[in-house]
């Protein structure tokens, strides 16, 4: 059971008629009998006059080995007829092919290790003609019930899988900046199902426009913007100059360690902008931190425990006497966090905090310090 | 198919046609959101989100399977 | 009940018979297919949210028109929409509601978070649980053959398992999680899960958690108890029936066999056990005659015939209160029928009586010789006191159509 060239099928030709001393040739056909999903095991296992049981193990054994015995499977599913007489007969009509074409480009992608795309497109094929083989067994009303019944469950995992796959792309792509190109094939999802609808339906196209228009919207709310630098960062100035122009990030974790610092009195602005990620903000103990805080969803902690939710505004108004250094720190996250503090639980990475220490934030001291009593 | 009860019965398909309606009208507005002509919140979008897709669930929940299939 | 497959989506009505209030959820449910449930949970949850819901389901109550025939209930139907896209219709329908919710909470007509999210959990989940409650009455039958195989072919095998509307544990359970869901937010958004804030707040929540968990089931207890009283209730009445048919009917019979010589005196007696078992029948319980007009009717032509041994029809439609009007209004008739039967012995006396609201009329007419009304004998001198004076001096009026070899009629016209 390898990458043998596919039979080519013969649809509408029974076992011809032919002289009595020769066998009709036997063909192998998908048992509508015995059958648990697709009658695969159960037509191998008449041809071959081996218990199909023991068809179904080495299947189930071959997956393990590589996804192989998966592979076949479906290969079997596709190019094998059922000997259900009152089935139609096997068409290479598109559907077929492309299920077909999908099949072998996977099959290809897994059996080739490096390939190019990445290990998720080869994946994504494979979910997709599964998909589509699994649809066409569950229109064809052969098959025992529990196999349906688990060819329905396992259409559904894997639909939720590339629609997965499907949103995570749209959401880079729109935070990406591409958010209206991706509003632009969402609407023109919605003008097919219009045309479509007078041409016999087409809501199919409804999957795609949702999968789409989901994560937009969930960008589109936050105002993700992951344009930028990408990673995880650390930021340390060691001057007032230095953070003048703030930071900003497109996608990872931010780190300012301002414990260098030396705050000339007055206001410092500390602008911290970052599209999906989180933003921790070190600061010495007895400076004085008021924070201004804006998060589409997520989490501020500005030394007051946390505060959760969905479009976030926290504005941290403590009272600052007046020539007191005051750091002001400005902080917009799409998604993530902003924890400001003068104390980080320890974070084990080269170079990182190495604060051993509570989450919780010290605020004594800092409201201490704003009012210049510290 | 008569004997239905709610067989389609003009020239199109209704549920895809409303299902294409509303998309249409929720890609105009993430699309004017995205070029900025708009601002949506979330406490607007997340309605606008799920009325969407509940008027879509209806409308093909009201028109029955397509037309044509069996 | 309902036999005739549909070929047209079922018209937007209000269900007056299978609602609760206006029957504006039974109807709509009828029309989308899904359980009316889901749309009163809707609309209470409208309404709590900001009025929305009360007025939303008042312009309905104004727009749709009753629905013609009050026969069916309000179910989940499962003929007009597949189980399928039933699902899908119901979920569209919560989603477009949380969307409103939603939408309510964005513009600020809002009660409160801690307030609506608790209940819209809470009233979902006691929809559940009270849904599956109701037990396997609420099932529907199957729908009728009506040539469709999707149905009724595939729809017999094992998909029927996954049917909502059995009652089954899953859904209890997960209509008793909504609700202790709702408790706990409830609580949450309190600030009562802070372990030192009061507990009293806490337990009454859970109390009244618990309490609408269970309360279906109590109330199905007491609805059984109430459904026991009325079957023995039936019972009795059924015992109560045996006996009168034993001692009236049987009696009766058993009497015409002995006289079966006599043929007049056994039409006597069935024409008499006739008149009893019918009015019997009609009242369900023995009248009075001083009740009512047409009891009054029934118990004077009944005197006349046991006492003359002569057929008189009386046929009664309506009835009114028996007043003094009333009551002279019988006297006349009385005195009418005397008439006929004293002047036309062997012909069919009919009384045809009718009742609308305050005006009663009474035919008495036979078939017998009829007499010429000009040239009246003296004897009915006194029809003519007796039943046109009477009739006049109580605010009536009376008149006598005859003429020779064609009956009588005589009109007596009350208020």
């Amino acid at each position: 059971m390898t990458d043998t060239p596919p039979p080519t099928p013969q649809p509408d030709q029974p076992a011809p008629d032919q002289p009595a001393q020769e066998q009709p040739p036997r063909r192998l056909t998908r048992s509508s009998e015995d059958s648990l999903i697709g009658g695969v095991a159960g037509g191998i296992g008449r041809h071959l006059n081996v218990d199909p049981l023991a068809i179904r193990i080495t299947f189930v054994i071959l997956t393990f080995a590589g996804g192989l015995g998966l592979l076949a499977y479906l290969l079997c599913l596709i190019f094998v007829p059922t000997d259900d007489p009152s089935a139609p007969p096997l068409k290479w009509g598109l559907a077929r092919t492309l299920g077909a074409g999908l099949l072998a480009v996977a099959a290809l992608a897994i059996l080739v290790p490096d390939w190019f795309w990445g290990p998720q497109v080869p994946l994504m094929l494979v979910a997709g003609a599964v998909v589509y083989l699994l649809v066409r067994v569950v229109r064809e009303d052969g098959g025992s019930h529990a196999g349906r019944m688990a060819a329905r469950i396992a259409i559904g995992i894997v639909l939720v899988a590339l629609a997965a796959g499907g949103l995570v792309a749209a959401a880079a792509g729109a935070a990406l900046g591409g958010g209206i190109a991706v509003a632009g094939i969402v609407i023109a999802c919605g003008v097919g199902l219009v045309g479509g609808a007078f041409r016999g339906g087409a809501r199919w196209l409804i999957v795609p426009a949702i999968v789409l228009a989901l994560p937009l919207g969930a960008v589109a709310a936050t105002d993700l913007d992951v344009r930028g630098t990408w990673g995880d960062r650390t930021f340390q100035p060691a001057s007032t100059a230095e953070l003048a122009g703030g930071y900003e990030m497109g996608m990872g974790s931010m780190r300012v360690d301002l414990r260098d610092l030396d705050l000339p009195p007055g206001r410092t602005d500390l602008r911290l902008d970052i599209g999906m990620g989180e933003i921790k903000v070190l600061v010495p103990e007895s400076v004085c931190v008021t924070t201004e805080a804006e998060v589409g969803v997520g989490v501020v902690n500005t030394g007051d425990g946390d505060q959760g939710g969905v479009d976030l505004d926290i504005r941290d108004k403590r009272a600052v006497a007046p020539g007191v250094a005051q750091l002001h720190v400005i902080a917009d996250v799409g998604v993530g966090a902003v924890l400001v503090g003068d104390r980080f639980a320890s974070w084990d990475r080269p170079g990182g905090w190495h604060d051993d220490g509570f989450d919780a934030l010290q605020t004594g001291t800092s409201r201490a310090a704003c009012r210049g009593t510290a | 198919m008569p004997g239905d009860g709610m067989t389609p019965r003009p020239g199109y398909d209704p549920a895809s046609l409303f299902s294409g309606v509303i998309v249409i009208l929720l890609g105009t507005l993430l699309l004017l959101d995205q070029a900025d002509v708009l601002e949506l919140r979330a406490e607007y979008l997340l309605p606008a989100v799920l009325a969407a897709v509940g008027g879509i669930l209806l409308a093909c929940g009201l028109a029955g399977p397509p037309r044509g299939r069996s | 009940m309902v036999t005739v497959p549909d070929t047209q989506p079922a018209p937007l009505r209000r269900d007056r018979s299978g609602g609760v209030l206006g029957g504006v959820c039974a109807g709509l449910g009828r029309r989308l297919g899904v359980d009316p449930l889901i749309l009163r949970v809707g609309f209470v949850i409208a309404a709590c949210v900001g009025g929305a819901g009360a007025i939303g389901y008042a312009i309905c109550w104004a727009l749709l028109p009753a629905a013609r025939d009050a026969g069916t209930r309000g179910t989940l139907l499962a003929r007009t929409v597949g189980r399928r896209e039933s699902w899908m219709v119901a979920s569209g329908l919560v989603l477009l509601m949380l969307a409103a919710l939603l939408l309510f909470r964005a513009w600020g007509v809002w009660v409160g978070d801690a307030v609506v999210w608790p209940l819209v959990l809470a009233t979902g989940g006691g929809a559940l649980i009270w849904r599956q409650s109701q037990g396997p009455a609420v099932v529907t039958p199957p729908p009728p053959a009506d040539g469709d195989d999707r149905h009724a072919g595939a729809g017999a095998r094992p998909r029927r398992l996954l049917r909502l509307a059995r009652p089954s544990l899953g859904i209890v359970a997960l209509g008793a999680a909504l609700i202790v869901g709702a408790a706990l937010v409830f609580l949450w958004l309190n600030g009562a899960l802070v372990p030192d804030r009061d507990v009293t707040l806490a337990v009454l929540v859970v109390v009244t958690a618990m309490t609408l968990i269970l309360a279906p089931w109590w109330l199905r207890l007491a609805r059984g108890l109430t459904e026991e009283r009325a079957e023995r209730i039936r019972t009795q009445e059924r015992a109560e029936l045996a006996a009168h048919l034993h001692d009236s009917v049987l009696q009766t019979l058993a009497l015409m066999q002995k006289r079966a010589e006599d043929p007049r005196e056994v039409a006597a007696l069935a024409r008499r056990q006739e008149r009893e078992l019918r009015s019997w029948l009609n009242a369900g319980s023995r009248r009075e005659p001083g009740a009512s007009l047409a009891a009054a009717l029934e118990a004077a032509v009944a005197e006349i015939e046991d006492a003359h041994g002569v057929p008189v029809e009386l046929v009664a439609v309506g009835d009114r209160r028996l007043d003094e009007r009333a009551e002279a209004l019988v006297a006349a008739t009385r005195e009418a029928v005397l008439n006929a039967v004293k002047f036309a012995p062997e012909a069919v006396i009919s009384v045809y009586a009718e009742v609308q609201g305050d005006r009663a009329e009474v035919f008495v007419r036979d078939r017998g010789p009829g007499f010429d009304l000009a040239a009246i004998p003296p004897d009915r001198r006194g029809l003519r006191e007796s039943v046109l004076g009477r009739m006049q001096r109580h605010g009536g009026h009376a008149e006598i159509h005859t003429r020779p070899g064609e009956g009588t009629e005589v009109e007596l016209v009350m208020g």
